[in-house]
């Protein structure tokens, strides 16, 4: 019998644990991303230069871009929201390294993020409105909607995660088919496009993922 | 489609790590600098505001003393105009003073000199019309003394002061002492005669006078005392005519010092003048 491609490609066994290969990557992510930035803020802090300055640049570009947003003080959600960006897009393109399969493209990634999205909209939200506050909006302005705004709760985070799988997915196996059917060079103009993929994908969930959490501590003071 | 839970589990795990490092090694850091660098900011815009105040405070003080300097100078040359008015003021009234002083001068010595000259053009006028009158004398019959002239001296010595006539009569009455006539020429014994009885009236003599010619005195008659002289003669009143000329009334009555006799010129001179133009 054949494997499914979308089954995850477990490299070895940590105990009861298995360790998937998009697990591995994510660790490989993980320690760049770490390894860069104590490079960059290693010693004097404020005289960043070179690959601090470029990360600076990054870190106030998504805290202007969350502030737009959210219309309030990004700092406070600026570790969730811009962690998020920066390992999606690194996970996105990861793809372009040669036998690197991205992490998104397994449905555990993305839902892994989806999940932890959807806690911190509500730990954002009842922690900025209250408890009451926070639970009263459900029902507001009238208990009706009570169902609707819990599947709109689930079917949101459902969306956020199925178009980050699908898309890096779907692209995954259109350069594999295009691999498999044109030889080498074809898929170069697809992976390209990939980059843009990667980025946009990228891009969309941090954005989503903002406006919830915005949307979640709406009305308390900023 | 399966999922891995394991897998799920281990990303949740391995993002929310990740977030934690990121925190501590990424945001923390890099707002950390954006605080610093807001503060630096903040630091350099006020040290640029005060040292923007303290630049618009110096120029105001810069401003004030250019002002005040101005002001100075302006002064300082009003001042130095006004002591040079005044000094040229000065100068021009010294000058005109002095000028004044110099033509006043100019003017005592152009008016000394015209003195001098009309003195002597005088002195000279008088020379030359006392030699006139001489010549004109010496030709002429006026050289004898007439009754005129006898009734002037009669006339004068009787108008003398008693304590003069007094002191003319006591020089006479010394031991010899006698009284002198002179006259141009000698006069006939009968005029010596008159001459003696009406002199001897007037003077109250005791002896005969004495008669002697002197062609020097022109004409008229001189009496001579031991100590005083009367002179009535014409050389006399030219003599007097030619101090007049020279300067004013000098001269007038020949003084003499022994007798100190007065006599009157005046009337002398006249009688004179009177023989003279008969």
């Amino acid at each position: 019998m054949e494997r499914s491609p979308l089954a995850p490609d477990i490299l070895f066994q940590l105990g009861p644990l298995p360790v998937s290969r998009q697990v591995v990557t994510t660790w490989a992510i993980m320690i760049v991303l770490v390894a860069l930035s104590r490079l960059a803020f290693a010693g004097d802090r404020r005289r960043a230069q070179g690959l601090g300055t470029v990360l600076e640049i990054v870190v106030e570009a998504l805290a202007s871009q969350v502030k737009d947003i959210m219309r309030r003080n990004p700092w406070p959600y600026l570790p969730l929201i811009g962690t998020l960006f920066l390992f999606l897009t690194l996970a996105n393109l990861s793809a372009l390294l040669p036998g690197v399969a991205p992490p998104t493209a397994h449905i555990e990634t993305p839902a892994a993020l989806a999940i932890v999205v959807f806690f911190s909209i509500h730990h954002y939200g009842i922690r900025a409105r209250g408890l009451g506050p926070y639970i009263r909006h459900y029902i507001e302005p009238t208990p009706l909607l009570l169902p609707l705004n819990i599947v709109s709760e689930i079917t949101r985070i459902f969306s956020l995660m199925i178009r980050l799988f699908g898309n890096i997915m779907s692209h995954e196996f259109v350069i594999a088919i295009v691999a498999t059917l044109a030889g080498l060079l074809l898929p170069i103009p697809f992976m390209l496009l990939g980059i843009v993929i990667g980025i946009v994908q990228a891009y969309i969930f941090t954005v989503l993922a903002s406006v919830f959490i915005g949307a979640a501590v709406e009305g308390a003071e900023a | 489609m399966q999922i891995d839970w394991w897998t799920l589990a281990l990303q949740i795990v391995n993002f929310l790590v990740l977030v934690w490092l990121l925190e501590r090694f990424l945001y923390r850091p890099v707002r950390a600098i954006i605080e610093e660098r807001k503060r630096l900011a903040a630091h350099a815009l006020a040290e640029a505001e005060r040292a923007k105040a303290e630049a618009d405070a110096a120029r105001q003080r810069f401003e004030r003393a250019e002002a005040q300097l101005a002001g100075e100078k302006r002064k300082a040359l009003e001042d130095m105009h006004r002591e040079l008015e005044n000094e040229r003021a000065q100068v021009l009234e010294e000058a005109g003073r002095k000028a004044e002083r110099l033509i006043a001068q100019a003017r005592q010595s152009i008016e000394r000199e015209r003195a001098d000259a009309l003195e002597a053009l005088r002195g000279e006028l008088g020379v030359l019309a006392a030699d006139l009158a001489a010549r004109i004398l010496e030709g002429a019959d006026a050289r004898d003394p007439g009754d005129a002239t006898l009734a002037r001296i009669e006339a004068q010595l009787n108008g003398l002061p008693k304590a003069e006539r007094g002191r003319l009569q006591r020089d006479l009455s010394g031991q010899g002492a006698k009284l002198t006539i002179v006259t141009a020429r000698a006069l006939p014994a009968r005029e010596r005669a008159r001459w003696a009885k009406r002199l001897g009236a007037a003077l109250a003599l005791e002896g005969e006078p004495r008669f002697i010619t002197d062609p020097a005195i022109l004409g008229g008659a001189e009496l001579r005392f031991p100590h005083a002289v009367l002179s009535f003669t014409w050389a006399d009143q030219l003599r007097r005519a030619q101090d007049a000329l020279k300067g004013g009334a000098k001269g007038e009555g020949r003084d003499e010092p022994q007798g100190g006799a007065t006599p009157a010129a005046g009337p002398a001179e006249m009688e004179a003048g009177d023989d003279a133009a008969s």
